[in-house]
């Protein structure tokens, strides 16, 4: 995951050397048992080459979209590759602040929530003195069942960011280890309860697609995903609204439960309204009209800048 | 790994809601008809192009946006050769006025359509123009939809929460924005009109009438707000001198209410 080339060299001529040394990394992530045959690191290399001195793409891009064309070559998961010496080490969860870096972190299970998808084991929030954090365990990383109010010392996690609020992953190449004693966790995520009207529906709300690659479940954008490429989009409901009481301002997040309570709509009806309009904004449109200007109460989590909307309701 | 980060560029179309999420989004103020038509300073904080607008409350407070609840009474078509629509939005204590035209499609499309009288809620920009010597302030709408009466009640009682906080902080604050208040607005600032639109508001929810005697409050209201109006064009217009003694009454009653 690490660079060593920065944008300054990779915007010149990237020497042989340095493409001879990235291709060998990108070759060492695949696994040995493959059907088919591995690129040998003078193809690879040639492949690093074009992109970057020929079509000016930095080194780091470069060997990004390599490993993902060759993972899509052998049909590999990106929880498949082997990252050797990968682990940032030790960490507490309020120094999290990069995207898709390994960490080791000691932590209490908060809260445990219900999962949303067959492919999520368990999701919930973890927390150290530092801070809490939301965590995704994936059901094919067949880990170790996390308990409520228990402590676990969780190794090569994976961080991963969404609109700049960071949360944890645990796929299969994590590891959970059960640890005595207890962590007074950082009060700084609580479930808050707010009243105040919803000032704005923010784009990205109403009828979506996610990639259905389930380690992902990104947003796509046109149809894209901004990893995976062109892909089969699973649909979505959910609401990005700010509330605004005239002293601060809140963003939320409802998710399709949440969506469909409070809009009084479900994701079958919101696909057929898309479907009948030739348009998914629609429904984005029809929700700010029902909701927008409106006041609410509204309880959940904080993670980020975002509340995670348990509760809503129509304050009449 | 992440330079291509998805969300992060979600947004990049509309560029004024990206910068003020890079920035913090600019919190929406509660003020009364009565107030917002008199914030006739418009400036900007920072020498910086993208800068945000701030219109300066004469009661001391800045509002980047203001988020309102009123009546539509009248949509008119004001622009020459485009669709320019002008709403006449009304609270207990005055008229505003929204415009929407090609830049706010959905106001513009949502008014176009809308029958008045009904309850709106607005989040909008506050600008100003000058017509004759006299600077006017206008609102360009974010969102505008239709809501009930109870969400319209609720407005009221919350902005008379705010504006009250404000009126009541002003003599001894030492912020910035209430010395900017006394330096700008200067010889018309009179604190006491923004204590009756507060009276009025009160009024209009039925709270604190019945320490009145007349027993005319609903017929008041209702002048109140065509006074309102007026007002608005004609700050120093008789209307507001006529509904003087009336409501310094009720504004006093308010205030012995908020001590109890």
């Amino acid at each position: 995951m690490s660079s060593n080339a920065t944008p300054a060299e990779s915007t010149v001529t990237v020497s042989d050397a340095d493409l001879s040394e990235a291709a060998n990394g990108i070759l060492e992530q695949f696994p040995d048992d493959l059907d088919g045959d591995l690129p040998s690191a003078e193809e690879v290399a040639s492949r690093l080459d074009q992109m970057t001195n020929q079509y000016k793409v930095p080194l780091d891009e470069a060997r990004r979209a390599a490993v993902s064309h060759y993972r899509d070559v052998f049909g590999l998961e990106y929880d498949d590759l082997e990252f050797p010496g990968q682990s940032a080490g030790d960490i507490t969860l309020a120094s999290v602040d990069q995207d898709e870096q390994w960490v080791d972190v000691t932590v209490k299970v908060v809260e445990l929530w219900e999962p949303t998808h067959d492919s999520i084991d368990q999701v919930g929030l973890i927390g150290d003195e530092s801070g809490r954090l939301k965590f995704t365990k994936w059901a094919k990383a067949e880990l170790l069942t996390l308990e409520e109010g228990r402590v676990y010392k969780l190794s090569n996690v994976i961080t991963s960011e969404y609109k700049g609020r960071y949360s944890i992953n645990l796929n299969s190449r994590s590891n959970i280890e059960a640890v005595d004693g207890d962590i007074d966790v950082g009060a700084d995520v609580e479930d808050v309860q707010l009243s105040a009207p919803m000032v704005a529906i923010q784009s990205g709300s109403g009828l979506i697609k996610r990639c259905p690659d389930e380690d992902c479940t990104r947003v796509l954008q046109n149809g894209r995903c901004s990893e995976h490429g062109d892909v089969e989009g699973e649909f979505d409901l959910r609401i990005k609204a700010v509330f605004d009481d005239g002293e601060t301002v809140q963003y939320a997040i409802f998710d399709r439960e949440a969506t469909e309570a409070i809009g009084g709509i479900t994701l079958e009806e919101a696909k057929e309204m898309a479907m009948d309009a030739l348009d998914t904004s629609v429904v984005e449109d029809a929700l700010i009209d029902a909701l927008v200007g409106r006041y609410y109460s509204v309880e959940g989590p904080i993670v980020g800048r975002y509340l995670l909307v348990n509760e809503a309701e129509q304050l009449g | 790994m992440s330079e291509s980060n998805p969300e992060s560029t979600s947004s990049s179309t509309d560029t004024e809601n990206n910068d003020s999420d890079r920035q913090g989004r600019q919190v929406a103020k509660r003020a009364f008809a009565a107030e917002i038509n008199d914030a006739t300073h418009v400036f900007k904080q920072s020498d910086e192009e993208r800068a945000p607008n701030f219109a300066l409350l004469p009661s001391g407070e800045v509002a980047n946006r203001y988020f309102l609840v009123g009546t539509v009474t009248e949509v008119n078509d004001v622009g020459n050769e485009d669709e320019y629509l002008q709403a006449r939005v009304v609270d207990p204590t005055g008229t505003m006025f929204v415009y929407a035209g090609e830049y706010q499609p959905q106001a513009a499309a949502f008014l176009s359509s809308l029958e008045p009288p009904a309850y709106v809620a607005v989040t909008a920009k506050p600008s100003t123009f000058e017509s004759e010597g006299e600077t006017y302030v206008s609102l360009r709408p974010e969102s505008i939809t239709r809501v009930d009466d109870e969400t319209r009640d609720r407005w009221v009682a919350e902005t008379i929460e705010r504006t009250e906080a404000r009126l009541d902080a002003f003599p001894g604050s030492d912020s910035e924005f209430v010395a900017m208040s006394r330096k700008q607005y200067g010889d018309s600032l009179d604190l006491d009109t923004y204590r009756e639109a507060v009276a009025d508001a009160r009024e209009d929810l039925g709270l604190g009438v019945d320490h009145r005697s007349d027993g005319s409050e609903s017929e008041n209201t209702v002048e109140n707000q065509h006074e309102g109006d007026d007002a608005t064009l004609d700050e120093d217009g008789a209307p507001e001198e006529e509904a003087f003694d009336e409501s310094e009454v009720a504004a006093a009653v308010a205030n012995a209410e908020l001590e109890d």
